[in-house]
């Protein structure tokens, strides 16, 4: 896949629900295309669809209309184990809670992914390291979660979004849970990321918006703005 | 590190909760150990208690008695009777007798039981012979087969005037006439024989000391009765496999003869051994079943509570088969565990505690005719290594079953789902 090629494609995506006997329409015929490198931030209100649009472009939830087609993959209709492959090859999530495994340490669970993806042990941990220490947590590799701080963890979390080098990077409000400071810093580490692949943000704080290369604003399912 | 060890790591989470869960297990694995320690004890006494009880069933022809001169009661059975009942299943040993009337004064008459010289059984035709003792000369041996010699009860002995002293001396004779008649013995016109009386038995009954043993070939000449057997002993080779054997008997020649079946064998498995067998596995599925809801709900729990973990671990790229492994090695490693507890524990307190069980869990469900052999039961806390195999198969499918509801939760959610059912 060259640079032209967008690594993600939506074709009219939509994701309505029922809610209380009313339909809810949580994504709205949303079209757009996203190269291969790159930040893009998606901001709105709450509820906006900001964070449903995200997974189904992570495969995490399949939208009712519509085609997603991301790496080549037109992700509607396939198989669960052909999802679950897809999330573990081309995507890497990164959540606002962190969502790490609490009785794993630091390395172990950024080599959690490469397990599920069949790299060898050696390998797995090389691997681990190398990216622990890149993030500045060489100090931590043998750390729980619990023995973190926020942003140590966020970075943990970034590393095992990493492990498997995919060319998609989801992260939903990474910095949610982060003072100012600290998510000034997950940021900027998610934009020297996006130097060599696609790195997707859902965020509300828009002066970090402001950091990426290119800003979708969503508002009631559909795309206000794409600057 | 794969899912089975993170799997296993997630047991100690909270040591806490671990060790609930453990007791939680444990308790319902002592009991199956307690139940299987009663089943076992019972399954031996039975055996024992098996090994006395009446095994032998006995054919006759048809609405006969079977002796051959007795007036109206002749009727014998067809030879080829033996080899058919030999080839039924669970048949272990098969007696052929032949049985004849012999008119005397007081009291009328004796009988003349022919017989293999191996025969086990030596029953009169009141069946109170039980079993006779020699109390002079000897017993048959296979060489007597064919001979003219016999075998002569204490009270026919008086009779013809034949003393221990006599057959210890070798000079004990009785003649055998069997034209000589009744009202009801009939004639047969066949020549006296004289056998020489090698013993004498007392079997502690009137009629049963009034019968004389002989040959049954040597029988067969002096009556010329070449085919045909009076009655027909038939021994089973388990008290619980009487019942099989009368229905295949009456299968197989039940057009010819009756069939005596002993009641108290058929009655003795129907109650006994069933019912404490059936107790103690009812109970033993009891604790199963405790274990597979503690399990059930143990994993429940564990599911619940880590469903965003689990919409993790799919996000990041587990597949179902993976998670299913790390759940199901938690909740099997929990079983074993909390089943090592209860074996340490059974052994510590098993003596002590099986006893009481089975006085207050067991005993008052048997009829109280039993209650003897109840009181009786040796205990004992010993396992064999199959037997734990067996309970730790038990634990595994405890395991399994348990998990199942819990594992179908976490599989049918999509990872954004897991994340966010709490």
């Amino acid at each position: 896949m060259n640079n032209k090629t967008p690594l993600i494609k939506l074709r009219d995506v939509a994701k309505h629900y029922k809610k209380a006997g009313e339909v809810v329409k949580a994504v709205d015929g949303i079209n757009q295309e996203i190269p291969t490198t790159g930040m893009v931030a998606i901001v709105g209100p709450s509820g906006s669809g900001k964070s449903t649009l995200l997974h189904m472009i992570g495969a995490m939830d399949r939208p009712t209309r519509g085609e997603v087609i991301v790496a080549s993959k037109t992700l509607n209709g396939l198989p669960e184990r052909d999802l679950t492959r897809f999330r573990r090859e081309t995507v890497g999530f990164v959540f606002q809670t962190f969502n790490l495994i609490p009785n794993l340490t630091a390395l172990e669970n950024v080599m959690l992914p490469m397990e599920f993806n069949e790299v060898p042990k050696p390998e797995r941990v090389r691997r681990g390291k190398s990216l622990l220490v890149r993030l500045g947590l060489g100090q931590r590799l043998k750390h729980r979660p619990n023995e973190l701080s926020g942003g140590e963890m966020q970075r943990v979390a970034i590393a095992r979004a990493l492990a498997n080098d995919p060319p998609l990077i989801l992260a939903d409000e990474p910095t949610g849970n982060l003072d100012s400071e600290t998510g000034q810093t997950i940021y900027e580490l998610l934009k020297e990321i996006a130097r060599e692949r696609t790195v997707l943000v859902v965020t509300h704080a828009e002066p970090l918006a402001r950091m990426a290369d290119r800003i979708l604003q969503i508002k009631d399912g559909k795309i206000q703005n794409s600057a | 590190m794969g899912m089975i060890l993170l799997g296993l790591r997630n047991l100690f989470r909270s040591k806490l909760r671990l060790a609930a869960v453990v007791i939680l297990i444990a308790v319902p694995f002592f009991l199956l150990l307690v139940m299987k320690a009663i089943g076992d004890a019972i399954q031996s006494q039975t055996k024992v208690l098996k090994r006395d009880v009446n095994t032998l069933l006995q054919l006759r022809a048809r609405g006969s008695m079977g002796h051959i001169n007795m007036v109206g009661q002749e009727r014998i059975l067809p030879q080829n009777t033996l080899e058919k009942v030999k080839q039924i299943e669970h048949v272990v040993h098969v007696e052929p007798y032949l049985l004849a009337m012999a008119p005397i004064t007081e009291p009328n008459f004796v009988m003349h039981v022919g017989l293999d010289p191996n025969a086990e059984k030596r029953l009169e035709s009141h069946g109170e012979a039980g079993n006779p003792r020699i109390i002079a000369g000897r017993d048959f041996t296979p060489n007597d087969r064919g001979q003219d010699v016999g075998i002569i009860g204490q009270g026919y002995a008086k009779w013809a005037g034949i003393t221990p002293e006599h057959i210890e001396s070798g000079r004990a004779r009785l003649i055998i006439d069997p034209t000589r008649t009744h009202p009801v013995i009939f004639r047969m016109d066949r020549p006296t024989r004289r056998l020489n009386i090698i013993g004498m038995y007392a079997s502690g009954y009137v009629f049963g000391d009034l019968q004389l043993f002989l040959p049954l070939d040597t029988l067969r000449d002096i009556y010329a009765v070449n085919q045909g057997i009076s009655w027909v002993f038939v021994r089973a080779d388990s008290v619980d496999n009487v019942e099989f054997v009368t229905k295949r008997l009456q299968e197989v020649v039940g057009d010819v003869a009756d069939i005596l079946a002993p009641k108290g064998a058929a009655v003795f498995t129907a109650t006994t051994s069933r019912t404490v067998t059936r107790l103690a596995g009812t109970g033993a599925i009891l604790a199963v079943v405790l274990m597979v809801i503690v399990i059930f709900f143990v994993t429940l729990i564990q599911v619940r509570e880590r469903s965003r973990e689990i919409g993790t671990l799919k996000a990041i790229g587990a597949s179902d088969g993976g998670v299913t492994v790390e759940v199901l090695s938690e909740a099997i490693a929990l079983t074993i565990l909390g089943g090592l507890f209860g074996l340490i524990f059974f052994k510590i307190v098993g003596d002590a505690i099986t006893g009481p069980v089975f006085a207050f869990g067991i005993s008052p469900f048997l009829p109280s005719h039993y209650k003897p052999l109840v009181q009786s039961l040796s205990i004992s806390t010993q396992i064999s290594a199959s037997g734990l195999a067996i309970l730790v198969l038990f634990a595994f499918f405890a395991a399994t079953i348990g998990s199942v509801y819990g594992l179908w939760q976490v599989i049918k959610l999509s990872p954004l789902e897991a994340m966010k059912h709490e």
